[in-house]
């Protein structure tokens, strides 16, 4: 069975963020992930960490631009020695939490540059963020996002984000393969999860339409589930979700799963 | 409710086409669909729906040489003669056969023309198609299908199928939305529909990886169903799907939508 762990900034939203860590332990989760930890101490973190027996799996880098409020640093030509400055923030924090991976976030296309300035940009910002991260045994996740929910975000179908991985030429970047904006940009799940797999560092999931748990939309996740077992798949699956109703309620489906787990 | 109607070009492959129209209705199907119907008399086929209380849902317009790899003619500007004398073939079978819905399988690009003459010529074919049918109630599909199983098919998208449809601009033309095919080309499967409801006049299903019966791959056909049963769609969904052992074992799923064997 997939190892699932538990995203805290879409699920346990009834609690604030610091108290989300035990709640998802109380719930069976060994494993989380949050895009923005840096509201909190790496020490306060850490000590949730261990007190609830957790894996803190990926995080994001801080991406937002504190001059448009858009999270595209990695894109912006003007502003390079800020997006270094917060790969720096976010290595420091990974390292320190245990991650197995940063989602180095792409975000939506900065107007008024030219593209190829752009996508020039994003390689040289992806080579330095595989090879720093490298260094201490991160993966650098791409994630492409679906363009219903974020329009011109800039990386947005797994074609693209592997042609950008390929262009990066670094061992250490890999895919973020999140199911629900995969279903949105391009379908046939099972057909590209297992073409991709070897590039697939760590997968997200929510249903579709809607973004809520599985079993509330198109994707058939126990199907998706099994083939990840019959494919091997060794990583983390992050559940980034909102929940239809209530965290709680919303966690029906994965009681087996979490049972297994925790079994083995 | 949701009307399930059988394809004969896929279920029941256990006995031969003529024999399928009474499996059909002895597994509880109301209506039935298949590629074509041309091997066989009109009357023949008449007396299968007649003995077996079926109604005829779709069949294709004549669609080349299917057995030697094609899929349709449409596109292809030195066709138009034969894409014509299939239209008057079909729409006389339609007629005697009360059958509403034909389906206009494109064809295969073969890179003697460019993507505007294809359309061109396509969009040709389909005027003068609906012009035959405007005295009677019979609807046009154009259906999009992926390209895995039919490499260099000319419309593999919905979006392409709409642009088609919105040039020729005619209520009678609208898109045949399978969506299996449309699980492999793009995905967001209840979005795309209902962005699309008012130019979806046929619906098609199988699931994917495998194109077996639902339940059987990632697609969730419980919530789609019950997104359709919710929605205003009134019109069919047509069984196009490849048994994974049997047809009776494959049938299990559809018993819960009022499909229930005699």
């Amino acid at each position: 069975m997939p190892k699932f762990e538990s995203n805290l900034m879409y699920m346990f939203n009834e609690f604030d963020l610091i108290d989300r860590y035990e709640q998802a332990s109380l719930s069976g989760f060994s494993g989380v992930e949050l895009q923005s930890p840096y509201s909190m101490t790496i020490d306060n973190i850490l000590d949730k960490l261990d007190k609830f027996n957790l894996k803190h799996i990926i995080i994001n880098l801080p991406v937002i631009d504190p001059d448009t409020g858009i999270g595209n640093l990695a894109l912006r030509p003007d502003k390079k020695d800020l997006f270094l400055e917060r790969l720096d923030l976010g290595t420091k924090y990974a390292k320190a939490l245990g991650c197995i991976g940063i989602n180095t976030g792409i975000g939506i296309y900065p107007s008024g540059f030219e593209n190829d300035e752009v996508y020039q940009t994003l390689i040289e910002n992806q080579k330095i963020a595989s090879e720093t991260l490298s260094k201490c045994g991160i993966k650098a996740l791409i994630e492409p996002i679906n363009t219903v929910d974020q329009p011109d975000f800039y990386i947005n179908t797994s074609v693209q984000a592997v042609d950008l991985i390929n262009q990066i030429d670094h061992p250490n970047a890999f895919l973020l393969y999140d199911v629900y904006h995969m279903q949105i940009m391009e379908g046939n799940l099972s057909r590209n999860i297992k073409k991709l797999i070897d590039k697939i560092g760590h997968i997200q999931i929510a249903d579709n339409p809607g973004r809520y748990e599985p079993g509330t939309g198109e994707i058939n996740y126990p199907y998706i589930f099994n083939l990840l077992d019959e494919i091997g798949y060794k990583g983390w699956v992050g559940c980034e979700y909102k929940p239809s109703s209530t965290t709680i309620n919303s966690l029906g489906w994965i009681q087996e799963y979490l049972n297994n787990y925790n079994e083995e | 409710m949701l009307n399930f109607c059988a394809n004969l070009s896929m279920l029941f492959n256990e006995v031969k086409f003529i024999d399928k129209f009474k499996l059909a209705s002895e597994n509880g199907f109301k209506g039935i669909e298949y590629l074509f119907p041309y091997d066989y008399s009109k009357s023949d086929i008449k007396d299968q729906l007649n003995d077996n209380n079926l109604s005829q849902i779709l069949f294709d317009f004549p669609a080349g040489n299917f057995a030697e790899g094609e899929r349709g003619i449409a596109i292809f500007p030195e066709r138009k003669n034969e894409f014509r004398e299939g239209v008057h073939k079909a729409i006389d079978y339609a007629t005697f056969l009360n059958c509403e819905r034909l389906t206009v399988l494109v064809g295969i690009a073969d890179g003697k023309y460019t993507t505007e003459q294809y359309n061109e010529t396509l969009i040709e074919n389909l005027l003068y198609a609906a012009d035959q049918v405007k005295n009677t109630n019979i609807t046009i599909l154009v259906e999009a299908l992926n390209t895995i199983d039919a490499p260099n098919y000319f419309v593999s998208s919905t979006s392409h199928c709409k642009e088609i449809i919105k040039a020729v601009n005619l209520p009678s033309v609208k898109i045949q939305y399978d969506i299996y095919h449309m699980q492999i080309m793009e995905g967001d499967i209840i979005r795309t529909f209902e962005n699309n409801f008012d130019k979806i006049g046929h619906i098609q299903i199988a699931d994917n990886p495998g194109r077996n019966e639902p339940g059987t791959g990632e697609l969730n056909y419980k919530m789609i169903f019950e997104y359709l049963n919710n929605s205003d769609y009134d019109g069919w969904i047509g069984c196009e799907y490849a048994p994974k052992n049997n047809t009776l074992e494959s049938l299990k799923w559809v018993r819960e939508y009022g499909v229930i064997n005699a």
